[in-house]
Formats: C-alpha cells, structure tokens, sequence
C-alpha cells in the first residue's frame, strides 16, 4: 500500500467509501488505487501475461471506475464490480492486441523468459530448491497463459484469488454451473499441460498438500 | 461411476464443483481405484501450486500514473463541468422568482377550466353512447321522462301563430312546484291543461354530483301538428 493509503488515518467502510467516491471526493479515490491496483494488477496480469500490457489495462480500469462510479449499484460488492470491469477490459485488450499483434513477437517477453535475474529471497531452503520452485512458478505461469482466456481467468479468480462461485459468477456475468464447468475444463488442461512437472518436489507444496488431504480425511 | 465418468469430475472434487450426489459416488469410485486416486492428487498438487503462484508485484509508480491519469481526465472535463454549472445556475436563477407565481397560476387555471368546462359542457356524458349510462359531471339538468296522456293544449293551429313554450321549475323529487308560459296562449283553459297535464307526467329532478336537487327547470314546447284529409 502506498504512503498515502498509509497515512490515512481511518479505514474506509465500503458504504462510506462509495458514497465519498460517488461525491467526487479525491481521498476516497486515491484509497480505492492505493488498496486495489495491486490486486486489479494481478488478476489483469494472470489473463493478459504481460507486466507492460497489464499496467496499461489497470491504469484504464481505474479511470472506469472513477468515470462510471455514478452508475454502481450497491447490490454487488465493490471488490466484485472492480474484478469484474478488470476481467472485461482485460479480454477486450487481449482480443484487440491479437487483432492488430499477432504477426509481432515481442523481444521483452523472450529476454523474461530466459534471462530474468534470480534472487534468493529464503537462507533456509537451498539454492537448489528455491530455483526449483521459481522454475514451478515459471512453468505455472506459462501453463495458464497457454489455457483459453475464458478457463484462464475463472481458474485465475478461484484458484489464485480465492474467490466463491456465486463472486465468480457474477464478475464473470456467467451462471455458477458455466463458472464450475469453466474451472474444471481450465484446471484439466492445466494438469494435461504440467504433466509430471507437476510432481517436482517442492516441500512447501507438498505439505500443504498433505494438510488438505488430512482435514479432508482422506485415506490417500 | 466408471473411470471415464470419474476423470472428468475430478477437477472439480476438492472445492465442491461437483453436485452432491456425483461426490458421494465419486468418492466411492476413488476409494476402489488407484488411478483415479492419483488423478485426484494430481488436482491437489495443481490446485495448491496454483494458490502459491506468487503475486506479480505492481510497477511501483502504477499507483502514482493511476492518479495522474484520473486528474488528468478530470481536468479535461472540468471546463465542460464549470460551464454546465453555470448554465444551471442561470436557469435556477431566472426561473427561481418565477416558480411559486408560476405554478399557483397554473394551478388556478386549471381550476378554472376544470369548473369552466363542466359548467359548460353541463349534462354531456363522458362517452355518453352507452344507454342509461349516468353522466358523472357537477351538475345534470332536470328533464322530462314521460309525458302524461292528455290531450295537448290546443294552439291555434293557424300558420304563423306561437307554438306554447313554458318553463316549469322542479323539486327534489322531480315534482313541478311552478311554470311559467314563455310563449304561447295563456288562457284559463289551456292553464287547466297545463296543470293536468304536468302533474301526472314523470320528470327527473336535477341532479348534483348524482343526488337529487331543488330549482331544476324544464322547457316544454307544444306544437300542434293538424293532418286533414
């Protein structure tokens, strides 16, 4: 969160926050950037795969949000219609980007993919491992950009975001059962596509792994 | 459940994205086969490399180009604002003074033409073609519904002489209470007539807001029709 978000010295309530933004209030605009651009960044990132594309995109959802803050309903939550304007301008940008790019290739994501610098951010697990688990990172990352868009960012707002159903499918403007059968689809092809990368070992994963299985029960 | 059936729930098993019932038979489907079981932690293993995918950090001046851009928009906006809301207020302020005679002007002819046309179009039934159908205007005239059978007061029957016209004022209850001859012989014979005649013939008493009202005045006009041969 910025300085500025920081230095706020009260926390926003969504009702307050939303009438202060509809008023045109400048504090409760810069909080809005400060507490979401973040997150808005990641989601657009997840579908898009592309940090430059993905600034570009949150920069124009947050001058949506601020241009069309006057037509929000208070139905949904604020969370949701900003995931779900990001979502939108998100497949719009990739769509256009494929209309007028398909024939470039961009030099950026080559030298991102081979030659990023790599830091050891954890002294207790080995270099080995943290390479390990940056390289999973990196096949993760590469794995989902290769899914449809559609399966993409309903797995994105579940299984990345941690988002409900019933959130989905309304950022999604899709029943429940397209949310779920979109995220089956989507997480089988990510599984096809990982393969046995899949099993490499990544201690961190693997207990986490072992704790879900034992809250659930099961013998496996 | 075979295994085809099983794989291609399987994704959706650890989060409840499947229905209850395919879960209960998914679950005694995996208790009996390995395959699937290891298909499931397959789903494990991605669901949980998915949730630690780590967060790609935002470009550190995003939050700051957010701002700039969105003042920016703001700024190209506000002389279109500036000037709108001086239009506004330069309509408020012509038409502010206005508003109260205005609308008690408006509100007064109405009245007025409201009262007007039903005085006006007094005793016209509002899609008055349905028969018997009871007009619902402020005032409906008295008028006549059946003539007694008397013979009618003899006019002279000579070319260019008057036709007997007279006006007869009713109570409430359609009853004559007085006439007056307007026009017309105005002998004691004929006043006799007259008499007999209005007694037993059957009015309908002016009526208020449908009841039944004093002062209704009827007009009657005799003329006498002379067929020789």
């Amino acid at each position: 969160m910025s300085e500025l978000a920081q230095s706020l010295t009260w926390r926003w309530q969504e009702d307050d926050l939303i009438t202060e933004l509809q008023s045109g209030s400048d504090s409760a605009f810069d909080y809005l950037v400060s507490y979401y651009h973040a997150s808005v960044f990641n989601l657009v990132y997840g579908i898009l795969a592309d940090s430059a594309d993905a600034a570009d995109v949150t920069q124009e959802v947050f001058l949506r949000v601020f241009r069309g803050i006057h037509d929000f309903r208070r139905g949904s939550s604020l969370k949701t219609w900003l995931y779900r304007i990001s979502v939108r301008q998100a497949l719009n940008h990739r769509r256009w980007c494929w209309r007028h790019h398909r024939q470039q290739i961009s030099i950026d994501a080559e030298e991102e993919a081979t030659g990023r610098p790599f830091d050891l951010e954890n002294h207790e697990a080995t270099p080995f491992d943290q390479y390990a688990a940056q390289e999973m990172q990196t096949a993760v990352r590469r794995a989902l950009a290769s899914v449809p868009p559609l399966f993409r960012s309903a797995v994105i707002l579940r299984d990345l975001e941690g988002l409900a159903y019933e959130e989905i499918s309304e950022i999604l403007d899709v029943s429940v059962g397209t949310v779920k059968s979109r995220i089956l689809r989507g997480r089988r092809l990510l599984r096809d596509i990982l393969g046995p990368a899949l099993h490499a070992p990544q201690h961190e994963t693997q207990s986490l792994v072992l704790s879900q299985a034992m809250l659930e029960g099961d013998p496996s | 459940m075979n295994c085809y059936q099983a794989r291609r729930r399987l994704a959706g098993y650890l989060d409840g994205g499947v229905r209850a019932s395919e879960r209960a038979q998914l679950s005694v489907h995996l208790d009996c086969c390995g395959s699937c079981r290891k298909d499931l932690n397959d789903y494990r293993l991605l669901v949980a490399r998915l949730a630690h995918v780590e967060r790609v950090a935002a470009p550190a001046d995003l939050a700051s180009r957010i701002r700039v851009q969105a003042s920016f928009g703001r700024s190209r906006w506000l002389p279109f604002t500036r000037l709108w809301s001086r239009a506004v207020m330069g309509f408020r302020n012509i038409l502010e003074p206005l508003a109260v005679p205005a609308a008690g002007g408006i509100v007064t002819a109405l009245a007025i033409f409201t009262l007007l046309v039903q005085n006006v179009l007094v005793g016209v039934p509002v899609g008055g073609i349905v028969p018997g159908d009871l007009p619902l205007n402020l005032v409906q005239p008295a008028q006549l519904e059946s003539l007694a059978p008397f013979s009618v007061p003899e006019t002279n029957g000579q070319p260019g002489s008057e036709p007997l016209l007279l006006e007869a004022t009713l109570n409430a209850n359609g009853e004559v209470l007085f006439y007056q001859i307007l026009s017309g012989p105005n002998d004691a014979a004929v006043k006799r007539q007259i008499d007999q005649m209005l007694m037993f013939s059957h009015f309908r008493p002016q009526l208020g807001f449908g009841r039944p009202m004093d002062g209704g005045r009827v007009l009657l006009n005799f003329s006498g029709i002379h067929v020789r041969g």
